[in-house]
């Protein structure tokens, strides 16, 4: 028997001219080119408690189903676009915590994607993005000119706008880990930024100019894979460049993919510490990884635990390639305390795999580790 | 400016202005807590009864409200509805928004959504937990789980539901057999009534102290006041379950089972007993299934009480016992909805109603129930399972679908089934609704259950909490 065999039992009875008008009504009733926005759009939410900008705000507007209505609504041409109107399709942090139990795997960040698209011109509405939109377009990099940052090395590593700006002595430790590891880092001072910003706002073609400088970038430098530090780097080039037709033949990972195999043979001091992990959904979600859990296991002293009080062990937070801390500052912080009161139910010492994270997490009361400075420590670097 | 026209609908005989509304209550609690965005607005507009969709898609709202406040304290929510009280401002309290029956229709009203309202205490000596209105079901639940704890009550709506919900709409969850309704596990319960006071009625093990005014808020569904806190039983998690299922020739031979094996006070937490057509919806792939009906069980608790059970089960149980795979397979399925949300977009038309019935009377308002709903034009699939048991009775929850003739509105056509609905089941001796509540869409049907000397009752106690008809107006009654 299949799936549908029931729809046929129930309809044995009805005439053939019944049947007709239903099979018509299920052939021509679509509503063509977004279909899948509108079945979210109708959906009970039942993914709401997943995501992180509904848990913090409370608000319907800011779940998944949420804004796949209010995509729909603009899309034909139902609601006005205003900045209030709009804006929780800018909070959504791709995260794809909605995706989990999805009956039809959606995301929304995916669905409400080519609406955003044909919203770009009314962008500037959104407050705070506009720093965003001058620095990506002028300087292909989240925070202005580009840092001059050049490192000679056979890899290259792609630190990500946010390392590079804020935390350079993690770039270099990530740096003297690898070669410590064997791997010499290479660095360039063109690396633009991956262009997500771009994407979550709908500007498709800044998206695809800053995709195409990185191909060309990586293409260039050679190599047999480059690694990254920045899990949205990882997912954009693989995940979305080919959505845009920009494949490579080098493949760009995350920095926790290599380093377990890598340590393999090394011999590893004890890090006597507890510590909770935080998992980028970017990372476990989006391109299926291991959790940070499976690498830290191997260092001996290490008391791991995991998030697990409420279930939402995915919980992700705004982190900077989100546009949320950009435009939403007190959403941002709610959001990472909620996570953060969570972890520390646990232990008091948290280990992230985004850089982003440890500049997030430090504002509160907690220690915060880079995943590569504990490695760092298990190999006396 | 918006294209709709309907919105002039929505806009006539609005008497308040939105901006004074906004901003009076906003300097009141916090300009951050309140919206008239036009998109919350919208959002806020509806509840999930299944019809809505047709309207969500259209953007053909009955209702819009006025404003939508997320208050974040109990102090909040006492401002507020003193604000409101002076002024005359409905009032309509919003949890996960998955009322089915019309319950929640904010008209130039605010919407108050608690879920800012979502701590959660847990009293691990008193075996109890006292929670915020606006906690979500599921993260409450993970949340015993992981303590070691549950409160079992689990029902579909678990992931969007919210607390406050489930108690004023005194809802009921999958294991309901075992664990009872919400009724039975609330203690205490916090709730704001107009003018802004705070009625407390506190959590004991038992307490003989006049009539137990728990109950007259359970199942109130915002027409008195709103819930801000609740205080639930809570179980050990339990240490062994054991999952079993039949196939046997009809759903009535099921009904039958169950009938006898509940006469043994065995409490099985989940009993599900679905007629032909669901059983082939639901579990199509098991060999030979066509024609049957299926009964699944979970037994919970200790291993040695759940051992025994079982085995009761096993010994009385006259059907084909088809092992724990069908049990699994609803355990992995059970929070999936996404037909209304395929269907609707193409002009079918789905919903469900479930009822209850004692023994004696339940096979034949299947049958009556089941014939009302095909009987109206248009209908294409009517079928249903029971859900809830009870040594006196069952939860029968029908669904049907269909599409509306050529010359028919979606709306016509449902009406139409429900009344039919409602009409057999009064007439048969059921109960129009066993979990779902009544809103504004069983209210026609309320006074005819419940009687008129007590539905006179219900409207003189609504008018005495309620003076000024701010709490959930046009709701009930």
């Amino acid at each position: 028997m299949s799936e549908r065999d029931w729809i046929f039992e129930a309809l044995r009875d009805t005439g053939v001219k019944n049947v007709l008008y239903i099979v018509s009504k299920y052939i021509f009733g679509k509503i063509r080119g977004i279909e899948d926005l509108v079945k979210c759009s109708l959906c009970p939410n039942m993914c709401k408690y997943m995501c992180p900008t509904h848990i913090a705000s409370g608000s319907e507007t800011h779940s998944p189903a949420g804004r796949a209505r209010i995509a729909y609504y603009i899309e034909k041409n139902l609601l006005k676009i205003s900045p209030q109107n709009i804006y929780s399709l800018y909070t959504c942090l791709g995260c794809g915590a909605c995706s989990i139990i999805c009956p039809f795997n959606f995301r929304v960040d995916d669905l409400i994607y080519s609406i955003k698209v044909g919203l770009k011109d009314k962008l500037k509405m959104i407050k705070g993005v506009n720093r965003i939109i001058e620095n990506l377009s002028k300087y292909s990099y989240l925070y202005g000119p580009k840092p001059k940052d050049n490192y000679e090395g056979k890899i290259l590593y792609l630190r990500g706008c946010t390392i590079r700006e804020h935390l350079p002595e993690l770039a270099k430790l990530t740096i003297d880990v690898f070669n410590r590891l064997g791997v010499e880092l290479a660095t360039l001072s063109e690396e633009s930024c991956c262009g997500i910003h771009a994407y979550h706002m709908g500007m498709d073609k800044l998206f695809k100019k800053l995709a195409r400088e990185n191909s060309l970038l990586i293409e260039n430098f050679g190599g047999e894979y480059c690694l990254t530090s920045c899990p949205a780097i990882a997912y954009t080039y693989r995940i979305l460049y080919p959505r845009i037709n920009i494949k490579m033949k080098i493949k760009v990972l995350h920095i926790t993919e290599v380093l377990k195999e890598l340590l393999v043979k090394e011999k590893l001091h004890e890090v006597k510490k507890t510590v909770v992990i935080h998992d980028s959904g970017m990372l476990t979600r989006g391109l299926g990884l291991e959790s940070l859990y499976s690498l830290l296991k191997i260092i001996p002293g290490l008391r791991i635990k995991l998030p697990m009080r409420t279930g939402r062990e995915v919980l992700d937070v705004p982190e900077y390639h989100t546009l949320l801390p950009f435009i939403d500052e007190k959403m941002t912080r709610k959001i990472v305390q909620e996570r953060i009161r969570e972890l520390k139910e646990e232990a008091d010492t948290i280990v992230v795999s985004s850089p982003d994270l440890k500049i997030l997490f430090s504002d509160f009361d907690v220690d915060v580790y880079d995943v590569i400075e504990i490695i760092g420590e298990a190999l006396g670097v | 400016m918006e294209k709709n026209v309907e919105y002039d609908i929505i806009y006539r005989g609005l008497n308040m202005n939105r901006e004074k509304v906004f901003n009076e209550i906003g300097s009141l609690i916090g300009y951050d807590k309140v919206s008239i965005s036009f998109s919350d607005l919208l959002i806020y507009s509806h509840d999930y009864s299944p019809i809505n969709l047709h309207k969500i898609l259209n953007l053909k709202l009955d209702t819009i409200p006025l404003i939508v406040i997320w208050p974040e304290t109990i102090e909040d929510i006492v401002k507020i509805t003193n604000y409101c009280y002076e002024n005359n401002i409905p009032m309509y309290p919003y949890g996960g928004g998955s009322g089915v029956l019309n319950g929640f229709m904010p008209k130039n009203g605010v919407v108050v959504d608690l879920k800012r309202i979502n701590y959660i205490e847990l009293n691990e000596e008193d075996l109890m937990v006292t929670v915020g209105a606006g906690v979500n079901g599921m993260i409450l639940e993970k949340y015993l789980n992981y303590k070691g704890y549950t409160l079992g009550h689990i029902p579909q709506s678990l992931p969007e539901s919210t607390v406050g919900g489930w108690v004023a709409t005194k809802a009921t969850g999958q294991f309901s057999t075992k664990y009872g309704g919400i009724e039975d596990m609330l203690m205490g319960l916090k709730i704001v009534v107009p003018p802004g006071k705070i009625l407390e009625m506190k959590s004991y093990p038992r307490t003989a102290t006049g009539p137990d005014l728990r109950k007259l808020f359970i199942g109130s569904e915002g027409i008195f006041g709103i819930i801000v806190e609740a205080t639930f039983k809570i179980n050990l998690h339990p240490e062994k379950r054991i999952m079993i299922s039949y196939l046997t020739p009809s759903f009535k031979d099921g009904l039958e089972n169950v009938r006898n094996i509940l006469r043994k006070n065995i409490r099985p937490a989940v009993i599900r007993i679905y007629d032909k057509i669901e059983t082939l919806r639901h579990f199509y792939w098991i060999d030979n299934v066509k024609g049957k009906s299926i009964t699944i069980f979970i037994v919970e608790g200790e291993k040695d009480l759940a051992e025994i059970e079982a085995r009761v089960i096993r010994k009385m149980f006259r059907g084909e016992e088809i092992g724990d795979n069908p049990v699994k397979h609803w355990l992995k399925t059970r929070f999936i909805v996404k037909e209304a949300s395929e269907y609707a977009p193409l002009g079918f038309v789905f919903d469900t109603i479930e009822v209850a019935a004692s023994w004696s009377k339940i096979s034949s308002l299947y049958d009556r129930v089941i014939d009302a709903m095909k009987n109206v034009e248009g209908t294409l699939v009517a079928s249903a399972h029971a859900s809830h048991f009870y040594p006196q009775g069952a939860c029968l929850y029908f669904t049907f679908g269909g599409l509306p003739p050529r010359n028919m509105d979606p709306y016509k056509y449902h009406r139409e089934v429900w009344s039919r609905v409602m009409n057999t089941v009064l007439k048969y001796g059921g109960t129009i609704s066993h979990h779902h509540g009544i809103g504004r869409m069983r209210s026609p049907w309320l006074k005819g259950e419940l009687s008129s000397n007590v539905y006179e009752l219900l409207l003189k106690i609504k008018r005495l909490i309620d003076d000024k008809n701010i709490m959930n107006p046009g709701n009930m009654v």
